[in-house]
């Protein structure tokens, strides 16, 4: 497996953000990870990218265990956080040279993939400008390119459609299907559900920290006896926000009861 | 809260804007380098005429205002946020107008530092009060530079006025009989009579110029990673981490260490050498000048560079080897700032009357490097073993243990140079949780 993840509790203080959360992502697969605000995901993300450490059970990503040998699971990874952060003095190509010598990329490959992304990006002409001048989603875009500038085995993309237009959206769900044709293993948080529709082979469903479901959308759909449901559906069920919301909405005198 | 009690939006924004000037204006590093680069005007003033030098000041605080005038109401991002509030034109004037005030409280003093050297108290105070009365003129320069060079040519006017405050101070000046300090009257009334100014400017060409000043295009920034990364000759797995800082620092981003660095070149005026010292007093004076300017040093190499490292922390943490590779950079960043200060205190003392002390010079080399040395070595391992995001727990005891390091490697420079060696291994506990502490640490923002 890419990634495995078993038995993984994590608190912070008294809250519990993960709570025996255990699934698995196999090589060459985009896994979707849907869940509302606060229901895990990021924390997740972050064990997985070795920033935070599981208090229980234990992550291994492409072979590496992310307590025991957390270099091997970085050396691996690509990470696009749902935040991320850039130097607001240094120009994109400066950035990207800084994140292609951390990760220890070649010169040479270092420009050929920063003119690949940019190109990609229609960011040729933003090369030399400085990143604090930039809109969200050209950051976005920037924080994308530097992700991938290792050509890392596993990505890890938390959030990436944040701040994007439509047509820059359609381009990340492109740059996602050609990394599984090649063969590299993709874990999409995201609210953006036909995204996730559209680019997961299989998807999980995390709510307060539990793990409520994961597999594809047929079997979603078996599990939840709701032969003709959209993604929307399946998540508002198996994260219990179908019945609550309709209870709410009644409440608010803007629907009947359910 | 009767609404009468309310304050207005303008002095809202105006507390707000403190709030963040303050952590730079207040910053206690700042001060000690604003003091240092004070104590280098007033010698340097000493070389120049009183005149001149009363004429010059207030035009410096002038020139400044200008620049800062100009970014503060046309190019600073806040204002993105400030136009939208119910401010209104005049608002953000007041706003700007009295963050203006705080931050040419710098060149002021610097200014009557510089007189003070030229001419002393007398002169000092008719620089600081002519700086301040020009203050408000800069706003006016400003509106006008803009109105008259638009976007392109706003950054050259003080620039220009830079230049003329230059030339005043190399220029023979006439010498009508009047005491020197009445030579900032001039300069004071015109800038204060220019400022006068400034609501009628503001009211005619605000929106205009704002406009203007909203849709221009960023500029291309030179391209200062290719040609720094081609000159330093480094290991390629530092060498973005080292090139990355020094562009930051060129740029403006670590601006508490930018002025560390700037005025640690000051601890050469410990060195004394016009005393005629003798070889014991120069040993003492040139570890002395080591471990002033070399606390500077520490200072600029730990906790300053730090925090401008850390605005990138989930980037360098999901990075293979992520405390190793950091230490790695922080102390070739910080053992080359170290070193660049010793050769500037031995070249001194080298260069001085022609070579007076050059016999003296080569048993003061290894005191001195290795004082610098240790020194930064100790600020950048204090700083990563102590390290939380972006904060240094206990950053404060940096200011007490320095002096303690300074003098026990100092004694032991002098006394016996080869127990220097034991400075590493001391040390040694100390560095390998500077390596750990990154790798370890747990990363939720």
């Amino acid at each position: 497996m890419s990634i495995e993840i078993t038995e993984v509790s994590k608190s912070y203080g008294e809250k519990k953000a993960l709570d025996g959360v255990s699934f698995s992502v196999a090589p060459g697969e985009v896994f979707g990870l849907l869940g509302a605000n606060g229901s895990g995901k990021t924390t997740l993300n972050r064990c997985i990218a070795t920033l935070l450490r599981p208090d229980e059970g234990s992550i291994a990503v492409a072979g590496h265990d992310t307590s025991a040998d957390p270099d091997g699971v970085r050396a691996a990874i690509g990470y696009l956080a749902e935040f991320p952060t850039l130097y607001p003095a240094l120009t994109a190509e400066e950035f990207l040279r800084f994140l292609g010598g951390l990760r220890g990329v070649g010169v040479a490959d270092c420009d050929e993939r920063i003119d690949r992304w940019l190109g990609l990006f229609e960011m040729r002409d933003a090369r030399a400008l400085a990143l604090g001048g930039f809109s969200q989603g050209m950051k976005r875009k920037i924080a994308l390119a530097g992700a991938l500038i290792a050509d890392p085995s596993v990505v890890l993309l938390d959030e990436p459609t944040n701040g994007l237009d439509p047509p820059s959206v359609y381009l990340f769900r492109q740059v996602i299907a050609s990394l599984k044709d090649q063969g590299k293993t993709v874990l999409l948080s995201s609210h953006v559900l036909p995204l996730v529709e559209q680019a997961c082979d299989r998807m999980a469903v995390l709510s307060g920290g539990h793990l409520k479901a994961v597999g594809t959308m047929d079997e979603l759909r078996a599990e939840s006896g709701r032969p003709g449901a959209d993604l929307e559906e399946l998540f508002l069920h198996f994260s219990g926000l179908d019945r609550a919301m309709l209870e709410r909405l009644a409440d608010a005198g803007l629907r009947s009861s359910p | 809260m009767s609404e009468g009690a309310l304050p207005s939006p303008a002095r809202v924004a105006t507390d707000l804007r403190w709030r963040v000037v303050r952590e730079v204006l207040l910053d206690p590093f700042g001060w000690v380098g604003l003091a240092l680069a004070g104590l280098v005007a007033s010698r340097v003033g000493r070389g120049f005429a009183p005149e001149a030098v009363a004429l010059a000041a207030p035009l410096l605080t002038l020139a400044v205002a200008w620049g800062a005038a100009d970014r503060l109401l046309f190019r600073a991002p806040e204002n993105d946020l400030l136009r939208t509030q119910p401010l209104g034109p005049r608002g953000l004037l007041e706003v700007r107008g009295s963050e203006l005030g705080w931050w040419t409280h710098v060149p002021s003093l610097l200014g009557a530092a510089f007189a003070w050297g030229a001419g002393g108290p007398g002169l000092a105070a008719a620089a600081w009060v002519g700086g301040r009365l020009t203050l408000q003129g800069g706003v006016s320069l400003a509106i006008l530079g803009r109105k008259a060079a638009g976007n392109q040519g706003a950054a050259l006017g003080p620039l220009a006025l830079g230049g003329l405050l230059l030339a005043l101070l190399v220029a023979p000046l006439p010498a009508p009989g009047v005491p020197p300090w009445a030579w900032a009257g001039p300069v004071a009334v015109v800038g204060f009579l220019l400022g006068r100014a400034v609501p009628g400017l503001w009211d005619r060409h605000f929106e205009r110029l704002a406009s203007d000043a909203a849709a221009a295009p960023d500029r291309p920034r030179r391209p200062l990673w290719s040609v720094l990364s081609a000159l330093l000759p480094l290991p390629a797995r530092l060498r973005s981490g080292v090139v990355a800082d020094l562009v930051l620092l060129i740029r403006g981003q670590d601006p508490r260490g930018a002025l560390l660095l700037l005025a640690s070149p000051a601890a050469v005026l410990a060195l004394e050498l016009n005393t005629n010292p003798s070889a014991a007093q120069l040993g003492w004076r040139a570890l002395s000048a080591a471990a002033l300017g070399g606390s500077a040093v520490a200072y600029a190499v730990g906790p300053a560079v730090h925090r401008s490292r850390m605005t990138v922390l989930p980037w360098l943490r999901t990075a293979p080897r992520p405390g190793e590779r950091l230490l790695g950079v922080a102390l070739l960043w910080g053992l080359g700032w170290a070193t660049l200060h010793g050769l500037l205190v031995l070249g001194w003392i080298a260069a001085y009357r022609g070579g007076w002390y050059l016999p003296e010079l080569r048993s003061l080399v290894l005191p001195v490097l290795g004082l610098e040395w240790a020194m930064a070595h100790f600020g950048v391992v204090f700083t990563l073993s102590r390290a939380s995001g972006r904060e240094v727990i206990g950053e404060s005891m940096l200011a007490f243990a320095l002096p303690v390091v300074a003098v026990g490697v100092a004694l032991a420079g002098t006394l016996m140079p080869a127990t220097m060696l034991l400075y590493p291994v001391l040390t040694a506990g100390m560095t390998g949780d500077a390596r750990r502490r990154l790798s370890a640490m747990e990363v939720t923002g």
